[in-house]
């Protein structure tokens, strides 16, 4: 699974009932992606830190 | 040349979508229709003709489509059905009848209080006959012969129908022992949506149909004598949101 976050307009139903909306982060699994194109985006990655030598 | 005949109803998978509310689900589940009886498919286009003077058209423009199918499985899945045509889940317990439960009017009070499965809870009378099919009727206090009231599960009879045997109809409700699924009255305008694959392998090749967005609008379950009840499962396939209904494939 890879964490993304829902796009406007969508929503997704976890399996306890909650929802998760606009803007919320989310566990999925790369065939739910899939199914739901245009739903979700990729989270960010942060910026790693470089080593810079001395 | 090689020829590519199938033979079978071969199998259904489908697997739920969004629900009912048009929520994409999380963590789909899917369902392969046990004991597949057949499954029909029309893919059909409204056809505009264009016709000049003479009887046949000089051309035709293809317009609006339509992709229908019905699958009939004698496996009653409720689960299933909740996910794909309800958009609902199931919760665990029972809501069912007790039919004919049999006891004999005891003398003073000439209360009976049938016994309920699974230490489940009364919930509403179903009637009362004697054990020749006459039904009794109900009031709601005070029975004279051939009567009965209800209240919470106890049935009072009247006095002079001591002895009798009689046969008590009733619904309960228990906690545990299987599923109920209640059919919401939902917005309109909202469906539960799920993919299917049709897949026949046979006679040397194979074959697979994938729908990827589909709603099912027909949902029958006949009951007859001296048969199986089938169920008779209907859908559509619309555009997944990507140009496509989804794909064949064959081997």
């Amino acid at each position: 699974m890879a964490k993304y976050i829902v796009r406007p307009g969508a929503s997704f139903r976890m399996p306890d009932g909650s929802l998760k909306s606009a803007g919320d982060e989310i566990e999925l699994d790369s065939d739910v992606v899939l199914a739901h194109p245009n739903s979700v985006d990729p989270v960010p990655v942060a910026p790693q830190a470089a080593d810079v030598p001395a | 040349m090689t020829t590519k005949q199938k033979f079978g109803v071969g199998v259904l998978i489908a697997t739920s979508r969004t629900d009912a509310l048009g929520n994409a689900l999380a963590v789909p589940q899917s369902f392969r229709f046990g004991i597949l009886q057949d499954v029909s498919s029309e893919f059909t286009f409204d056809i505009k003709p264009l016709y000049g003077a003479n009887q046949l058209p000089v051309d035709q423009g293809r317009g609006k489509a339509k992709l229908v199918f019905s699958a009939k499985t004698a496996d009653i899945n409720v689960t299933a059905l909740a996910a794909l045509h309800f958009g609902v889940t199931p919760t665990v317990g029972v809501k069912l009848p007790q039919l004919d439960w049999a006891g004999t009017v005891p003398a003073t009070p000439y209360v009976l209080t049938p016994t309920i499965p699974g230490s489940g809870t009364w919930q509403a009378d179903l009637g009362v006959s004697d054990t020749s099919g006459n039904n009794l009727t109900r009031v709601s206090s005070a029975p004279t012969t051939g009567q009965y009231s209800v209240s919470a599960g106890a049935y009072t009879f009247a006095a002079a129908d001591t002895g009798k045997a009689v046969l008590i109809s009733s619904e309960y409700s228990a906690t545990t022992g299987g599923i109920v699924m209640q059919m919401t009255n939902q917005l309109m305008g909202y469906s539960p949506s799920f993919s299917v694959i049709l897949y026949n392998e046979s006679k040397g090749s194979k074959l697979a149909v994938k729908l990827t967005n589909c709603q099912s609008d027909k949902l029958g379950l006949p009951f007859k004598n001296e048969d199986f009840a089938i169920v008779d499962f209907g859908f559509t396939a619309l555009d997944d949101g990507t140009g496509s209904a989804g794909w064949w494939c064959q081997t």
